[in-house]
């Protein structure tokens, strides 16, 4: 069977000399005699072809296909064609081809796929299991679980979905094979998802050394610096390569200034939809671009093998997801650049996403709560409306419970109910607590490897349990010479600067109200908000607390009172960009009582600075909690309910509605409609902050 | 918590007999095809799950007669069975098969291989003991016929013993529902939407409490078939010590042939029919075919006595027949029983990997020998600390003796405070209490 799989081999790579890599034939035999096994490789060493020729193989046998569970939108082309080559159908069903599904399933009913890749996203989805998995999975030869580390609770990566997955594998009776592979897991992880899958789990691992990767790190704490660096660095380095951020916001702004330096580069995020995911993952493989600026969603088994560099903007959250990530440079190609950039945004950033981990309890209780006093449970909008909590709140805690076996709840029709579980329910605190603590020590060791001063790579080698660290002779710490320079010239600097004080964000018009029974006070009401209600597209100066002018409206804001002369100016410059058309002949603000002269004393100057009359006709008529504490759309409109009245001195041309922050939109909207009502032809809405949960 | 491990041969039978996932190619093995398939395994001294290994099923399929295709199909499920079970379990649903310890003996002794290869389940286990009185009846039932469903359950319910029904419209869902409100504990046998029930907010308490257990023999998200209405009414019988039919069509419908076919079995349970001015000639009709008047003189005081003294007077019993080849096969790491004069049956304890080599007689463990001590020490409640105590041992092994005697029935657990108490003591001697701490099993004289 050795030989015949070799052939496979030497035919899928077109390579008549490919001979199998160590491990590769070893774990393909133990699947062929049922077993379970976990591959720790590296990207590149061929964990993909373990797959294909096991199926191949099976298949020959007259086995079922292959069901793959991967976070990968798809196989990559080269992975494709070599499973074509060896006359193997792969299929993939995410959720950007809901129109292939049906195919999908006539071919596999008619047992004309080998190999059909399924995310574990998809596995989460209720309706998903109902209607197309159940479907699906009738004869499944072998069982795949890419990106294996993420069912360790320990693991770098731990995705709830992940969870279920392991439960399914231990339901799953020894007559079927099982292979679950990773490119990256330290001693932890491996020992943790080997107890997940069961003790008979044998063991293939690698080294995980990358020979021609150089690595350097930079302290640089403003973004205008970094970007600086970057725009004057990138047309030195050969090849294409990645840059990662931490944020979607970071990722599409540093790729606009790249852009703007005539370096082509796209972003590339979770919010970008499948299929153009799909086509920038292309553009970056055919060297289409310079960079693709992307979050961790360009991650998991992206596999180019000549990618020149990989530089992170901001600090990772731990030595493995930086090791996942710089580790995609330099496989194929004789020299390539791991370069970390250090900010001052990097530690806050790296709190938010350690703090929300985990719902707190309260939303956990609250939830279980009035599901319970419901009389056959509530969907997640009716949840909404009886709670203050945000949709994403919501939604983190239905999916923290639904991984739970038995779970409090469960979903019947598009309701949410509780089950006899939900009585003895108890959050794992002490667990909570335990992986927050890892992940806080992962972060201090990220530090510690920013401020190392021997051999880079050998830290990251300890730090990942291989067994033999050694100096590499190639980073800033063996041979500074041959690294990157970390100056940038000043003036490029002021140019981003300037730039990021230019990223003013837009604010989209609201079509609808959450329900359409929201306003009892308020002459407002019905579902849809008619077209001569709603406001224009508007502005905002700038992120909250972020570079550019954040800072300098937080300053304002709390602690001198009075937003500064800059911050009118910068107005003044944004809406000479923006140019609304038609442009307005007025301006008026949100009125507060809280603080009365705040943002009226700015938009007074703002009018004045723009040469138009400033009208303080919207008045507030009921006092009413801050908006910012209203957690949901539901909440946050009836909050504003019978706030706001709109004097007679309303004029009807259109208008700049000023206010100094804006998260939701809402209270632009409610004012807008009710200045519309009054005679106004357009409001322009202008906020000075965009409101960022992170930064607050 | 339960256990959320299937052993290989549950794995094995749901693949077999269980139906899950959306594709038919092939359908699932009935009861008999099933039961033929495991004389052959007894023939051959193996086991259900040996099915997962290669290399059987051609003999399999010559000596059982089914299709080998189908029965590669079927085995081949693996995976969708994986998903299957991750969600079952997760919406608290927990599956026994025959072949595992905990099946219900009520069953494999009453329906031998007529008993269903799977049981659904939701609540706990323990409960899977059974007993009680199950109640049958239409689903429509006029208000003298309601008020007689509520008396008989919260009777039950004051004297501990179980009421079994079936979950459906009118008399099950009265007689459930009136014992669970007295505090009473209920097995409810469904035959669709197992999932929707447990949800419920009555049912989730009661389940929550431990005092409810919801059994269906069908996929738990099975919808309504007369035919799986029909073939639950011997589930209902064999779970409880005594059957109560308050309401019967004459000649037709689920309970007139569920009743029927009780009585014309070798070892009917003893079935009492609701008697009046008003009841209808199905149930007289019963009457003629060998059941029981209910007893008119039945209080909270005499209930059990009655109803033993009744069924007493009813024509003797035919032997119990000695357990088939097939109860060899499918439970052979069951502990051995003893019949008991009174027809209970007795686990004897024994560890089960010693009971296939040695069938006869196995040296006492340390469990056994002071079983019946600790019985004797917790004739009144005692906590696992109290009785650590008085036995001079550490809490843990205390602890461990009582979740042994408690998993076999030996000792029941108390809540609020968690103490534990012998079972016959709980359950035979009405005790008057007052201002009793635990309202769940104190019996309320009047």
């Amino acid at each position: 069977m050795k030989n015949i799989a070799l052939q496979y081999l030497q035919t899928a790579l077109s390579n008549p000399q490919a001979s199998f890599r160590d491990g590769q034939w070893e774990s393909i035999e133990q699947l062929m005699q049922n077993n379970r096994i976990l591959v720790v490789e590296r990207t590149g060493w061929g964990k993909s072809m373990v797959y294909f020729l096991a199926t191949r193989l099976l298949r020959d046998q007259g086995g079922g296909p292959t069901l793959l569970i991967s976070p990968l939108l798809s196989l990559m082309r080269n992975q494709l064609e070599a499973a074509q080559k060896i006359g193997l159908t792969a299929r993939t069903i995410n959720s950007t081809n809901n129109e292939e599904w049906e195919s999908i399933q006539t071919e596999m009913a008619a047992d004309q796929v080998d190999l059909l890749l399924i995310s574990p996203e998809r596995l989460a989805n209720e309706n998903f299991r109902q209607n197309v998995l159940a479907g699906l999975a009738g004869n499944i030869g072998l069982f795949v679980i890419d990106e294996a580390h993420c069912i360790s609770d320990w693991g770098h990566d731990f995705r709830p979905d992940y969870r279920r997955i392991v439960r399914v594998l231990q339901a799953v009776p020894a007559n079927v094979p099982v292979l679950a592979t990773t490119a990256t897991a330290n001693n932890r992880v491996v020992t943790d998802v080997q107890s997940q899958l069961g003790s008979d789990v044998i063991i293939q691992r690698g080294s995980l050394v990358r020979k021609n990767l150089k690595l350097q790190n930079i302290n640089m704490p403003s973004p205008a610096a970094r970007m600086a660096w970057l725009a004057q660095t990138i047309p030195s380095l050969t090849g294409s390569g990645i840059i990662y951020t931490l944020t979607q916001r970071d990722a599409d702004r540093l790729a606009r200034w790249l852009d703007i330096n005539e370096i082509s580069a796209e972003s590339y995020h979770a919010g970008i939809a499948g299929e153009q995911k799909e086509s920038l993952e292309q553009q970056l493989l055919n060297n289409e671009i310079k960079v693709l600026v992307a979050t961790v969603a360009l991650g998991m088994g992206f596999d180019k093998p000549d990618i020149g560099f990989v530089i992170h903007f901001q600090r990772p959250a731990s030595v493995v997801h930086y090791y996942q990530q710089v580790g995609r440079a330099g496989r194929a190609v004789d020299e390539a650049y791991g370069i970390l950039l250090c900010g001052e945004e990097d530690d806050n950033i790296a709190d938010y996403f350690i703090r929300s981990a985990f719902p707190p309890q309260q939303h956990i209780s609250a939830i279980l709560r009035v599901l319970d006093e419901s009389e056959n449970g509530l969907s997640v909008g009716e949840l909404q409306r009886v709670l203050n909590l945000r949709k994403g709140q919501i939604d983190k805690v239905l999916k923290i419970l639904t991984i739970e076996s038995p779970a409090p709840i469960t979903k019947i029709g598009s309701k949410w109910q509780v089950t006899a579980a939900a009585a003895s329910y108890q959050v794992d605190q002490a667990y909570i607590d335990a992986i927050t603590a890892v992940r806080r020590k992962e972060q201090q060791q990220m530090r510690d490897y920013m401020n190392h001063s021997d051999c880079l790579m050998a830290f990251l080698q300890a730090a990942l349990d291989d067994p033999t660290p050694s100096d590499c002779g190639k980073c800033r710490n063996c041979a500074p010479d041959l690294l990157l320079p970390e100056t940038f010239d000043d003036e490029l600097a002021n140019r981003a600067a300037l730039f990021l004080r230019r990223s003013y964000q837009p604010l989209s018009p609201k079509k609808q109200w959450p329900a359409k029974d929201m306003f009892q006070r308020s002459p407002l009401g019905a579902y849809r908000i008619p077209e001569e209600l709603q406001a224009g597209e508007g502005r905002a100066l700038s992120l909250w607390r972020d570079a550019g002018w954040g800072q300098l409206v937080a300053q304002g804001k709390y602690r001198n009172n009075r937003f500064s002369d800059e911050l009118v100016t910068a107005c003044v410059e944004m809406v000479e960009i923006w140019s609304p058309d038609p442009a307005p002949g007025w301006v008026t603000c949100i009125p507060s009582l809280d603080r009365p002269d705040l943002v009226p004393d700015f938009a007074a100057r703002l009018a004045d600075a723009l040469g138009l009359p400033f009208v303080p006709c919207v008045e507030q008529i009921r006092a009413n909690r801050p908006q910012k504490e209203m957690e949901n759309r539901f909440q946050q409109v009836s909050n504003l309910d019978g706030v706001f009245n709109i004097t007679d001195q309303c004029l009807e041309e259109p208008c700049l509605l000023i206010d100094d922050m804006v998260s939701s939109g809402w209270t632009f909207t409610v004012a807008a409609a009710l200045l519309r009502q009054a005679g106004c032809s357009g409001v322009l809405p202008l906020a000075l902050s965009l409101n960022s949960p992170r930064m607050d | 918590m339960m256990s959320n491990v299937l052993t290989e041969d549950t794995q094995a039978i749901i693949l077999l007999c269980g139906f899950f996932g959306k594709d038919r190619s092939y359908k699932p093995l009935t009861l008999k095809e099933y039961s033929s398939l495991v004389s052959w395994l007894v023939r051959e001294e193996m086991r259900p799950g040996d099915l997962l290994g290669k290399g059987h099923l051609d003999e399999a399929t010559l000596a059982a007669g089914i299709d080998r295709q189908r029965l590669e199909y079927l085995l081949g499920r693996g995976v969708q069975l994986g998903f299957a079970v991750e969600e079952w379990q997760r919406n608290g649903i927990w599956i026994i098969s025959r072949s595992d310890t905990d099946y219900p003996e009520r069953y494999k002794k009453h329906l031998k291989d007529k008993s269903p290869p799977l049981l659904f389940g939701v609540g706990d286990r323990y409960l899977l003991k059974g007993g009680g009185l199950g109640m049958v009846g239409s689903r429509n039932v006029d208000e003298e016929g309601e008020a007689f469903c509520r008396q008989v359950s919260e009777l039950c319910a004051c004297n501990q013993m179980p009421v079994v029904s079936g979950g459906a419209r009118g008399v099950d869902r009265i007689s459930m529902n009136a014992a669970l409100e007295a505090g009473g504990v209920v097995i409810g046998i469904v035959a669709e939407n197992l999932l929707k029930k447990s949800v419920e907010r009555m049912n989730r308490q009661a389940i929550a409490d431990g005092r409810l257990l919801l059994l269906s023999p069908y996929h738990p998200n099975a919808r309504f078939t007369v035919g799986g209405a029909m073939g639950r009414n011997k589930l209902i019988y064999a779970m409880a010590d005594y059957g109560l039919v308050v309401r019967a069509d004459l000649g037709k419908g689920g309970t007139w042939t569920g009743a029927t076919e009780e009585l014309k079995r070798d070892n009917p349970k003893p079935v009492f029919v609701r008697t009046g001015n008003n009841v209808t000639p199905g149930n007289i009709k019963l009457l003629e075919l060998g059941a029981v008047a209910w007893p008119e003189s039945v209080t909270k005081e005499n209930l059990k006595e009655r109803l033993a003294e009744v069924a007493a007077r009813i024509k003797p019993k035919k032997t119990i027949k000695q357990p088939g080849l097939f109860d060899a096969l499918v439970q052979p790491e069951e502990p051995v029983k003893k019949i008991q004069p009174d027809g209970e049956t007795e686990a004897v304890k024994n560890e089960p990997e010693n009971i296939e080599r040695f069938p006869e007689k196995m040296p006492d463990t340390a469990y056994d020998i002071l079983l019946p001590t600790i019985c004797k020490l917790l004739a009144t409640p005692l906590s696992s600390d109290e009785l650590a105590g008085l036995l001079d041992v550490k809490k843990s092994q205390a602890q461990a003796w009582l979740k042994k005697a408690t998993d076999k029935g030996d000792v029941i657990k108390l809540t609020r405070p968690v103490r534990y108490q012998d079972r016959k003591a709980a359950t035979s001697r009405p005790r008057v209490t007052t201002g009793d701490r635990n309202p769940a099993v104190s019996i309320h004289g009047s």
